[in-house]
């Protein structure tokens, strides 16, 4: 087999093709009746662009570099803010609700980011906390619930347009801007970047703006695939990041194929395929957590793992 | 006829706490013009070109670019000025295709979209003028460093530079690479460009360049044309000399039928260096003389398992051993001082006491923790016996003067009893009572039956203190001499003309 063609688009597709089947066969075959009927198979997939779209979202600072635990407490946050603003003007209060708050939250980290200079995980957890808060004080205590008639995003083929939407700007993004290549080029040397006249923190600022646009994406398509939305607080919100962020890795493991939306959207239908799996085999919901943190950590290994004698930190 | 001056430097100067690193430097360089930058570490060089490029702010002294004064304020200001630099390692991104960085930062735009059209057309245009037939669509890793280096100058002559500087770009290039790079340098020059080369390779400088300009310790030493000056003349003043430094140090004395305590058998790391072989017998001094990049420092560190040896083997009392990594060197009691102490040697952050007992305790084992006071005890007749000059043992290293840092290190493998000491250029950057004290603790180990490999750029030490030298030339070991009956005329010669 040729160098070229192992480097190639097809090569990165196949392989997530093979692990789809891989997963599937597995389950299918421990658990026949209850998992992977093509009904089956459409739910979980879904379920799975839901965290595509942040997977998409987070791979422009992921790239770079950089982490964000604000997302979960900025889905609900956004998520409220998109209702309480559609019981006043339906559809258009719901979507600019969401994207508007998503993006001004992604903005606010941006320019913190820059200005504290401190490591991007302090300062999104820091975030976090004040999100869950606010996200608290917007609902009023009280679990806020989308109007009935304004759920056209709550199942096919609201949530597909919608995500399918958000998935051709991450590629007009990725390809016809400045945006993806700049991205790229902050991650593989930041000092580099900047000496080849790249506005270094310019760039990680519209990065974090991205994310979060495309995270009001999410909280449109949350909030609609679940009805309702309670503000928590006391970091619970954490536990949201990591299944976009999972979708993330692999979009950056396949890269190098030049295909990292499409591994992003299948890393996550892989996700869920594991998930339901082991629901359908009736093992207990913990062991979802044991799924995610295993996933989690054989992923990363594969994707950001440091050549021979490197320092990790 | 000589093309008329495209840069102009006049009085540089530039003063970092504690040291002038240029000292009123004059520099020219010419249209279509290849002017080699020449001189040893710490010489200025690399300060000079920062300083064009807006990197180091000079202190006094005027930059005219085609008679215009300039003061660029970094990197990008120069480039757009049309002063474009390539430096030893290759500045881009190798995650992207070799035509995206050639144009990240001013892709040309259409329709509001990157035109990669344009974009991969101009590049493959580009890499066609040096001989370069590639697909520019591929990430640049996937292509060799010679054409990673290339990419850089693609970068660098596309932005119409006026002056190129090339700051070692042949230290990782083969010889067929070199003399692309080489045939690259003419077709610019042919186009007027003038070009600044820096590189520690002799042969390189009168192979490509038309002028030489020489730095030593942040002073002008000369602007020279490439045949008013021979190779062992352009060594000299490079180097250097102190006379009026005389140390009253005798080198030890080693009998003719004294044990080898070390000996490296055709060993190389598969990269760098090929194959050298070498022996040092017990209480035996022996000497590495050569230029940077000679391949002193690399075969230190092939020896103590900082640099994976991949070839040849190494006996150690007679017994051959294994050095994959520096602790199967530390415990062998193999010690040794790296080049750069403070990057490499030297925890700022640490005590001295902590800096000195690290290799005592590694060999120790882990398991069998010295006691603070232990610790205190060992720190305390050191710093005495070496004259540290500190308040007491809890002082931070990275507080200390160069000099006393320096003796920090050498505390903790004297500490560790070594049976082979490798340090290098241990004397490098510090004052001169320091060195005659570093040099005196060299010998006498040498005389307790410590076996030192000493590396220095400083002729006049090492031959004033080795039994035996060593003389390296890109990346060989070209030569042993006597250490008590050579001269540094000898040495010289044979680093700029190889063999004796």
């Amino acid at each position: 087999m040729g160098k070229s063609f192992r480097n190639s688009k097809f090569f990165g597709f196949m392989i997530l093709a093979v692990m789809v089947l891989f997963f599937y066969a597995v389950f299918k075959f421990l658990s026949p009746s209850n998992f992977g009927s093509p009904a089956n198979l459409f739910s979980y997939f879904q379920s799975s662009i839901i965290y595509s779209v942040g997977g998409c979202g987070l791979y422009f600072i992921v790239v770079m570099g950089l982490f964000d635990f604000a997302v979960g407490a900025n889905i609900v946050l956004s998520s409220i803010v998109g209702v309480i603003l559609s019981e006043k003007f339906g559809y258009a209060g719901f979507i600019v609700g969401c994207l508007g708050c998503g993006t001004l939250i992604g903005i606010i980290i941006g320019m913190l980011y820059n200005r504290l200079n401190v490591p991007s995980m302090i300062v999104t957890v820091g975030i976090m906390l004040i999100l869950e808060s606010v996200a608290v004080f917007a609902a009023g205590g009280v679990k806020q619930t989308l109007a009935p008639e304004l759920r056209f995003f709550s199942g096919a083929p609201g949530n597909i347009i919608l995500a399918f939407l958000a998935f051709a700007l991450m590629w007009f993004i990725l390809n016809y801007t400045r945006i993806g290549t700049y991205c790229n080029a902050i991650g593989s040397n930041e000092f580099t970047a900047k000496n080849m006249g790249i506005d270094v923190k310019k760039y990680k600022l519209i990065g974090f703006a991205l994310l979060h646009f495309f995270v009001g994406i999410m909280a449109i398509l949350t909030v609609s695939y679940g009805t309702t939305m309670t503000a928590l607080t006391g970091m619970s919100t954490m536990s949201r990041n990591f299944q976009p962020l999972m979708g993330t890795f692999f979009g950056v493991a396949f890269r190098k194929y030049g295909n990292p939306i499409s591994a992003i959207v299948i890393g996550e239908f892989i996700i869920a395929i594991i998930f339901n799996g082991f629901v359908a085999l009736g093992a207990p919901t913990t062991i979802q957590n044991v799924v995610t943190g295993a996933a989690l950590l054989a992923i990363v290994t594969l994707t950001a793992r440091g050549g021979r004698g490197s320092v990790i930190k | 006829m000589p093309g008329k001056n495209i840069l102009e430097m006049r009085g540089i100067t530039i003063q970092f706490p504690g040291v002038k690193a240029l000292d009123g430097v004059d520099f020219t360089l010419r249209e279509g013009e290849i002017h080699s930058l020449l001189g040893e570490n710490g010489a200025g060089k690399s300060t000079l070109i920062k300083c064009i490029t807006g990197v180091n702010k000079k202190d006094s002294g005027t930059i005219l670019l085609d008679g215009h004064e300039i003061n660029p304020s970094g990197p990008n200001e120069a480039m757009s000025l049309g002063i474009s630099t390539v430096f030893q390692e290759v500045n881009l991104c190798p995650n992207l295709s070799v035509a995206e960085n050639i144009f990240v930062g001013r892709q040309p735009m259409k329709h509001g979209g990157i035109d990669w059209n344009e974009i991969n057309k101009r590049a493959e245009e580009l890499m066609n003028r040096f001989h370069l037939d590639i697909d520019v669509t591929r990430p640049l890793s996937y292509y060799s460093t010679a054409i990673q280096q290339m990419t850089s100058i693609a970068r660098a002559v596309d932005v119409q530079a006026k002056v190129l500087i090339l700051d070692e770009p042949t230290s990782s290039l083969d010889e067929n690479e070199v003399q692309l790079l080489f045939s690259v340098m003419r077709e610019l020059k042919a186009s007027g460009m003038g070009i600044i080369f820096i590189t520690h390779f002799l042969d390189q400088i009168y192979a490509v360049s038309d002028r030489m300009t020489i730095l030593r310790n942040g002073h002008l030493i000369g602007t020279y044309n490439i045949d008013e000056l021979g190779k062992v003349e352009l060594v000299t003043k490079m180097v250097g000399k102190d006379m009026d430094v005389i140390f009253s140090l005798k080198r030890a004395e080693v009998s003719p039928d004294a044990p080898v305590m070390l000996k490296a058998e055709h060993i190389g790391d598969g990269s760098k260096i090929d194959d050298i072989s070498l022996t040092v017998k017990r209480g035996e001094l022996v000497g590495f003389a050569g230029l940077l990049g000679s391949g002193r420092t690399e075969t230190a560190e092939m020896l103590f398992g900082a640099v994976k040896t991949v070839k040849g083997d190494i006996y150690l009392d007679g017994e051959k051993i294994e050095i994959k990594q520096p602790f199967d060197a530390i415990k062998s009691q193999l010690a040794f001082c790296p080049e750069d102490r403070k990057r490499d040697g030297i925890i700022g952050d640490l005590s001295i006491r902590e800096n000195i007992m690290l290799a005592v305790q590694s060999r120790k084992g882990f398991m069998k923790p010295m006691t603070r006071q232990e610790q205190t005890e060992l720190a305390d007749k050191y710093i005495a016996l070496l004259g540290i000059a500190t308040p007491d043992c809890e002082k931070k290293a990275g507080e200390l003067s160069g000099g006393n840092q320096q003796k920090v290190i050498l505390a903790r493998w004297i500490a560790a009893s070594p049976k082979v000491l490798i340090l290098d250029e241990p004397t490098r950057g510090i004052d001169i009572g320091a060195k005659a004290e570093i040099q005196r603790l060299m010998l006498e180990m040498c005389r307790d039956g410590v076996s030192v490999i000493f590396i220095s750029s400083e002729l006049d030490e090492i031959i004033r203190c080795s039994n035996r030298v060593i003389i390296m030339r890109d990346r060989e070991k070209v030569a042993e001499v006597d250490g008590a009956s050579c001269t540094q005329q000898d040495i010289l010669r044979i680093i700029a003309e190889g063999a004796a």
